[in-house]
């Protein structure tokens, strides 16, 4: 080059730069170029069809009503872009298949991903190079394995349906946090959660930030955000979120795919997807700082900054403190640190048969492995230890005086073998989704200290107990511990960020062996009202709570319902059991879950109509209520039994579609509806309250309470007796005195009673619906009728899963007993 | 004449210029450059050199070493006169010595003799008055500047480390490493000693968070109204299992309220999932707005926002006011209220009380600098920058206060392999290889591997039974180690260290260099000797020691036969009565004593705890014992 064209250059130099920097920065100014993009080149992604299913998690495997249904798409592909040439390889594909999660080894060349291939059931991991010279299957089985990624010391973590359970509140499967090693081989399992743990990342301390979805005592629809555990599954602890107060400003969302971010080591980015999450977790970039905590709404960015947040985008990752990549339907998408978008590629709306849509854009670049985190694992140990420094500690129990509480009592948070429905029933009244099992108790001591040993990989939460047995105070929460594990806490619902304060001795507990729990006599682990509870009021209560003098309006007897026993509803429609309801509130004063504040413990203490029970009675009650005060003992109850069983969430009118109740529905229009408005209709019909949060709504001033006093009243769960038609309420109330009726329903003109004989044709008709629903449940069976036999769904899975063997007939299968060996093999199944 | 002025001006510059480039990093030898002072025209700042025997100047302006003024040895404190034409630094070698030095002479001038171990040295120009602390003597030097002479000692806790004068000068606060009590006692602190200048008398002896030990450096706010000092908490009421959320030791600046002379607060440097291991040097910047904490232990520069946090604090009082409110309403009985809302309180909210034990309290007012060197030890500041100095590497960090970018200037040849000798040392300190960098080595072993006054419940002999740190001098010359012999050897205690206390999976090579630091470990003359020589009154005790057959047990080169015996009465919490035979070389530095460091001296050691002595000894015999144990 001469000179000249040197001067030239020199000349215009500033000036080159100076377009060149504008061009090329993502600054706030809100220009956008992918040339400016320094750290990659290539990006990998997959693209598939939208799922049909509309929650986050359903998107493999099938519905538990129908195992021909699945939930995955067909068609998909994994490619492999430049973004500086738009460039597109597609390195696989396949028109039957699925492919999902890529993820790229530290090193920027090997590719692990998730992929179901055409024909087969099952998503297994993969592995490939950039080029996809090779494709090499790591794991195998009828279980689906996604979402994997790269552990700093190559073996793979991964989320995996090996866990073997059911969504609480859904008809899909679980799939929970595994590690294998880099072949495949040795995998165990990390999280003992029974509801879906999702998308793990290695934060930059070795630690792996994951997505945790529980409901424990709270409600299924709000708690799925950001948890942390060390890389061997112990320290099992909250990174961001968890209480509800944290998402009360920008309502409740699902936090998920959280990853670091390269400009930090204690900021994190996520998707915050609203509500209860939405399909592949669509959703707006957040990024949140940990330095505050997990309860600091503060520490959560919108990256868009706008008030609507924009559009939501997929699977966003940071590329610089500037710039992140997401994709949205068939385009790549980067997004600055405004909130500004520009959108770098889009597929051919054609691409492999269309409908294809861009997932997990991950750009193709070596990074540095994180420090490997030390495991105090000892493989030996069928258990871990717990040392409690001081109950007395933490959020909420102020005002306990030392010396309250001498027990924790431990219970295990049950996986479900299967589910059918987003609801509560038939377990419990519109409260929780899953039953507990009473474990034992610890002692604590006088300084409020506890030193025990727990079973390993086990769900468990605890709830601290006063001398008479009562609960102070419940977790709602579960923990675990891993084989070996020694993990401390402080105390109840103690801060996260409270380091633990010197009392001037070390805690009493620590200077004894730690203890096992020690069960409790005469309490069976799994209580089941029918069984259990029943006998107790039928001794104590029924004599003046029964249909012929039916004191103060209750029934305690234990006739069946469309769903439940009469008993069961009324103890909890009328607010007689504080259960914990379905409601998303974490922290509670003491007391307020459980048998303390109880309306049912405080009749039986103040001698309510003389009744005098036993002590061993009494506790029975409080261990139901402390368990969460379930209607069956076991989960064969699920989907059977049941008049208008729900079929994910629409309600079976079978019982209904024949003439007797054809001719019912008529008379009940006729002669009901004139006094009792809308609030009657069929026995399958939910008597205009919410069919899944009826209590949580009046309890929370959503609902009147008037009106739904007035409903319960009139409630479909009351009203019919399927044991004995012709003491349901439906009959007796209209009927006159004289006819053995209780004559409250007149009519109009003259103020007789509605039917003054059993033979007016209205009440026949009425008697001939109910006589032919109780027929029918005679004919389906509930859990606790003789020659109950379990669902066959029911039996597919436990068979799955080599609870039952093959020779077993589903009409021999004990429920109780066959749940219980599930509970206990499902939790060392894949253990260390 | 303007010509051959201004030619001699630029011949001068020149010179100048070209000595200021000629100088080279030290090469060949550690300079580890730690205590550090800054001219009041914030043109130069001296810089002592903890192990090369000079001092740096490092000149402001040209952001460049100039030149290293030679001293008869290694240098601890540091600190000019009032004109700055004198400096006076601590000797490291001799550890009773203040090299005296003319800067206008460019020479050495003299030296005083002072107590023993000096480690800091502070000067009050308004009571011609120059401070040494004095480590191994537990006291403090006050030297008359007028006549360079020793004119007082004033005794304090144990360790005094730093120093810092009040801007009145009124007040001199000493910050003390350890603590000197029985470590059962139920409130275990090192204290802030408090003196009165002009009466050169301890007036408070302040006591910090129980747990309160490793005290680096203290400060008064320029106002005078606050004094600062770094430390740790140790949380040594609950064992050892975990190291998050801060269960072992967790990292802190103590606020000392002046004008009261009480704790004000402590607030803890750590976030919640990053520790801030080992906090030492403390500066605030001229206008007083921000408070500066060299973390050693991380190799970081932490800038806090001092009114935020001040700001901060108080708040935190409201909300203990208002958390007290809400407690008193009545609980809802109702089931229809049991879920409202019941705290006016977020749980997020930080309570006045709960401070001590908060992490991530700083995170909103603080910013983290990652330095480029590893160990940075002291602070200076000018208007727009801050200087650290780096021990391990052997420099200076000059961190801009706009940018927050590093110039990294050596005075040691940075890139020099380390030895493993250093390399092991470094890594003791270095926070870097624990989970979450919680703690070092050095946490709970200052002082060079020494101890930290303090019983610890490790899980390696069950759970329950916590026992005091004992330092690492002669570990693996004395096995099996720990207390309790549990362990074969020091080079298994290394491996398990880092593993179940830093859950740390360390290489060999790791293992391996720290063995070699721990084994490079000498003893400390004992400041009982007298002219390197055991006193009179030790030599009887030595014939005691003999006469009364300590030296069954306590035999050999290391006063130990490396056997293990079961020892009269069991301990509150022990689960065993069998104790290795501890080495007695530095027993003078190891209180307290005995496996659960039940006694604050060795008086108790042998009169409540009749070690050793079961038989009727004599007062005098009884000193003279221990006064010759303490010359060992």
């Amino acid at each position: 080059m001469n000179s000249l064209h040197h001067k030239i250059l020199y000349l215009f130099l500033p000036l080159i730069l100076l377009l060149y920097s504008c061009e090329n920065s993502a600054s706030d100014t809100g220009v956008i170029s992918k040339l400016s993009i320094t750290e990659f080149d290539e990006v990998v992604f997959v693209t598939r069809k939208m799922p049909k299913d509309g929650h986050w998690y359903a998107n493999f495997g099938y519905y538990a009503w129908d195992q021909n249904n699945k939930l995955f798409e067909e068609g998909s592909s994994l490619c492999k872009l430049n973004i500086k040439t738009d460039k597109l390889e597609v390195l696989f594909k396949d028109d039957k298949g699925t492919f999902r999660d890529p993820q790229l080894h530290y090193d920027g060349k090997k590719i692990l991903f998730s992929y179901r291939k055409g024909g087969e059931e099952h998503f297994h991991l993969y592995e490939t190079d950039t080029e996809g010279s090779f494709l090499k299957q790591l794991t195998s089985g009828s279980f689906s394995d996604i979402e994997p990624t790269y552990l700093p010391d190559d073996d793979i973590i991964f989320v995996s349906t090996r866990c073997d359970c059911w969504v609480n509140c859904w008809s899909t499967q679980v799939a929970t946090l595994h590690r294998c090693k880099s072949d495949g081989s040795e995998i165990i399992k990390l999280s003992s959660n029974i509801e879906h743990d999702n998308t793990p990342w290695v934060l930059s301390n070795g630690q792996i930030a994951y997505t945790r979805w529980e409901y424990v005592d709270r409600s299924q629809v709000h708690f799925h955000h950001l948890w942390v555990m060390n890389p061997d599954g112990s320290r099992q602890t909250v990174l961001y979120g968890n209480q509800t107060s944290v998402f009360e400003n920008p309502g409740s969302c699902l936090l998920i795919d959280a990853k670091p971010v390269p400009w930090s080591n204690d900021t994190i980015l996520a998707t915050y997807s609203p509500g209860h999450g939405q399909r592949e977790h669509a959703g707006y970039p957040v990024l949140i700082s940990l330095s505050n905590g997990p309860d600091d709404l503060e520490a959560m960015k919108f990256v868009n900054k706008k008030k609507d947040k924009g559009e939501k985008v997929y699977d966003p990752v940071a590329i610089n403190r500037d710039l992140l990549m997401a994709s949205r339907e068939r385009a790549l998408v980067l997004i600055n640190n405004v909130g500004v978008e520009k959108s770098i590629f889009k597929l051919p709306k054609d691409f492999i048969g269309g409908k294809q849509i861009i997932f997990e854009p991950r750009p193709v670049v070596a990074r540095k492995r994180e420090p490997i985190v030390s495991s105090h694992l000892n493989a030996e140990k069928e258990y871990g230890t717990v040392i409690l420094q001081n109950v007395y500690e933490g959020r909420n129990m102020s005002g306990i005086e030392k010396g309250t509480i001498s027990d924790i009592l431990v219970l295990e948070t049950l996986r479900k073998p299967v589910n059918f429905t987003g609801g509560n029933e038939p377990l419990s009244y519109t409260g929780s989704f899953t039953m507990e099992k009473i474990i034992g108790k610890i002692p604590v001591h006088e300084d409020g200290s506890a030193h025990f040993n727990l079973p390993a990989n086990t769900p468990f939460l605890f709830i601290a107990l006063d001398e008479k047995g009562s609960a102070v105070q419940k977790m709602k929460s579960f923990t675990s511990v891993v084989p070996g594990e020694v993990v401390s806490c402080i105390g109840c619902h103690e801060k996260r960020s409270l380091a633990p304060t010197n009392y001037g001795q070390i805690p009493i507990a620590m200077t004894k062996d730690a203890v096992f729990p020690e069960p409790i006599k005469n309490i069976p682990s799994v209580i089941d009202f029918p069984r259990d509870i029943q006998p107790i009021l039928d001794r104590n209560c029924v004599g003046c709570h029964n249909p012929e003098k039916r004191k103060g309006g209750i029934l305690l007897t234990g006739d069946r319902g469309p769903v439940y026993s009469h008993s069961y509803f009324n103890l909890m429609a009328h607010f007689q059991v504080n259960d914990g309801l379905n409601h998303p509130y974490p922290l509670n004063k003491p007391g307020m879950v459980g048998d303390m504040y109880s309306k049912i413990i405080k009749k039986i203490e103040s001698g309510h109509g003389n009744v005098d029970l036993e002590e061993d009675e009494i506790q029975m009650i409080r261990y139901w209520i402390n368990s969460g005060a379930l209607y069956s003992g076991t989960y064969a109850a699920l989907g059977t039994g049941i008049l208008g069983l729900m079929t994910n969430n629409d309600p079976d009118q079978t019982p209904v579609e024949n003439k007797e109740w054809k001719k019912a529905t008529s008379v009940i229009k006729q002669n009901c509806r004139s006094c009792h408005n809308e609030l009657m209709k069929d026995i399958v019909s939910e008597d205009n309250l919410t069919w899944w949060r009826s209590r949580v709504d009046v309890s929370s001033g959503n609902t009147d309470v008037k009106r739904y006093k007035e409903a319960i009243r009139f409630s479909r769960h009351i009203i019919y007796n399927l044991n004995q038609p012709e003491k349901s309420t439906l009959l007796l109330a209209p009927l006159a005195k004289e006819a053995g009726g209780y004559g409250l329903c007149k009519t109009g003109k003259t103020n007789s009673s509605v039917f003054k004989t059993t033979l007016d044709k209205d009440y026949v008709v009425l008697l001939n619906a109910v006589t032919n629903s109780s027929e029918y449940l005679n004919s389906i069976k509930r859990f606790d009728m003789d020659g109950f036999v379990v669902r066959p769904d029911y039996f597919r899975e436990m068979k799955k899963y080599g609870i039952i063997d093959e020779n077993t007939l589903i009409k021999d299968v004990n429920p109780y007993k066959t749940d219980s060996i599930y509970w206990s093999e499902g939790n060392k199944k894949y253990n260390n | 004449m303007r010509l051959i002025k201004s030619s001699l001006i630029l011949f001068l510059g020149i010179l100048v210029l070209s000595l200021t480039s000629a100088f080279e990093p030290i090469k060949n030898q550690y300079v580890s450059p730690e205590h550090i002072y800054i001219t009041k025209d914030n043109g130069t700042i001296y810089i002592g050199l903890s192990t090369f025997s000079g001092v740096a100047v490092f000149d402001i302006a040209n952001e460049k070493i100039t030149r290293i003024i030679s001293m008869p040895g290694a240098v601890s404190g540091v600190v000019l006169d009032e004109k700055e034409n004198i400096l006076y630094a601590g000797s490291r070698n001799n550890r009773d010595q203040i090299y005296v030095y003319d800067l206008i002479n460019g020479k050495e001038e003299a030296s005083i003799s002072i107590a023993y171990g000096i480690e800091e040295l502070v000067i009050s120009n308004n009571n011609r008055l120059l401070f040494a602390a004095n480590k191994f003597t537990n006291n403090i030097s006050v030297i008359d500047l007028e006549n360079q002479k020793e004119i007082s000692r004033i005794e304090v806790v144990r360790e005094p480390v730093a120093l810092s004068v009040s801007p009145d000068e009124k007040m001199l606060a000493v910050a003390n490493l350890l603590p000197v009590q029985s470590a059962m006692d139920k409130y275990i602190s090192a204290n802030v000693s408090l003196i009165e200048i002009e009466n050169r008398t301890v007036v408070k002896n302040v006591v910090l968070p129980n747990g309160s030990f490793a005290l680096k450096d203290i400060l008064f706010s320029n106002d005078g109204k606050f004094i600062y000092v770094t430390h740790l908490i140790g949380r040594f009421n609950v064992l050892t299992s975990q190291i998050e959320k801060g269960w072992i030791n967790t990292n802190a600046i103590s606020i000392i309220d002046v004008k009261t002379q009480e704790l004000y607060t402590t607030v803890l440097l750590d976030d919640i999932y990053k520790g801030a291991a080992n906090p030492c040097g403390l500066e605030i910047s001229e206008d007083n707005k921000q408070l500066f904490v060299a973390v050693s232990g991380t190799h970081e520069l932490f800038v806090i926002d001092r009114e935020a946090m001040h700001s901060k604090i108080e708040k935190s009082k409201e909300n203990s006011k208002i958390s007290q409110s809400v407690e008193e309403v009545s609980v809802a009985k109702e089931n229809v209220k049991v879920f409202q809302k019941f705290s006016a309180i977020k749980q997020m909210e930080v309570l006045f009380e709960d401070i001590p034990n908060e992490l991530g309290f700083l995170a909103s007012v603080r910013k983290r600098v990652q330095l480029t060197g590893k160990g940075p030890s002291r602070i200076i500041s000018t208007k727009n920058k801050v200087y650290v100095t780096s021990y391990f590497s052997d420099g200076v960090e000059c961190v801009d206060l706009n940018s927050f970018e590093i110039q990294f200037i050596p005075i040691g040849n940075k890139d020099v392999l380390l030895s493993e000798v250093r390399f092991g040392e470094l890594l003791f300190h270095d926070a870097g290889n624990c989970f979450q960098h919680w703690q070092s080595c050095a946490s709970c072993h200052p002082g060079n591997g020494r101890v930290d006054g303090l019983n610890w419940d490790l899980l390696n002999d069950g759970i329950g039974n916590p026992k005091n740190t004992k330092s690492l001098l002669y570990s693996h010359a004395t096995p099996p180690t720990m207390i309790s012999g549990i362990r074969e050897d020091g080079e298994t205690c290394v491996r398990a260290g880092f593993k179940y206390i830093q859950f740390f999976d360390a290489s060999e090579e790791y293992s391996k260099a720290v063995d070699s630091y721990l084994k490079s470990l000498r003893p400390v003359p004992s400041p009982y000797l007298t002219n390197g020589e055991l006193s009179s009154s030790a030599k009887k005790g030595k014939l005691v020691f003999e006469e009364r057959k300590c030296n069954q047990c306590h035999s050999g080169n290391y006063y130990t036969d490396l056997q293990k015996y079961e020892m009269g009465v069991k301990g509150r919490y022990d689960k065993q009565n069998v104790w290795d035979t501890p080495t007695l070389i530095e027993v003078w530095r190891t209180a307290p004593y005995l496996h659960n460091g039940e006694y604050e001296d060795l008086d108790g050691v042998f009169k409540q705890g009749k070690h050793g002595l079961q038989e009727f000894v004599s007062d005098i015999d009884l000193k003279n014992l221990t006064e010759y144990l303490l010359s060992l």
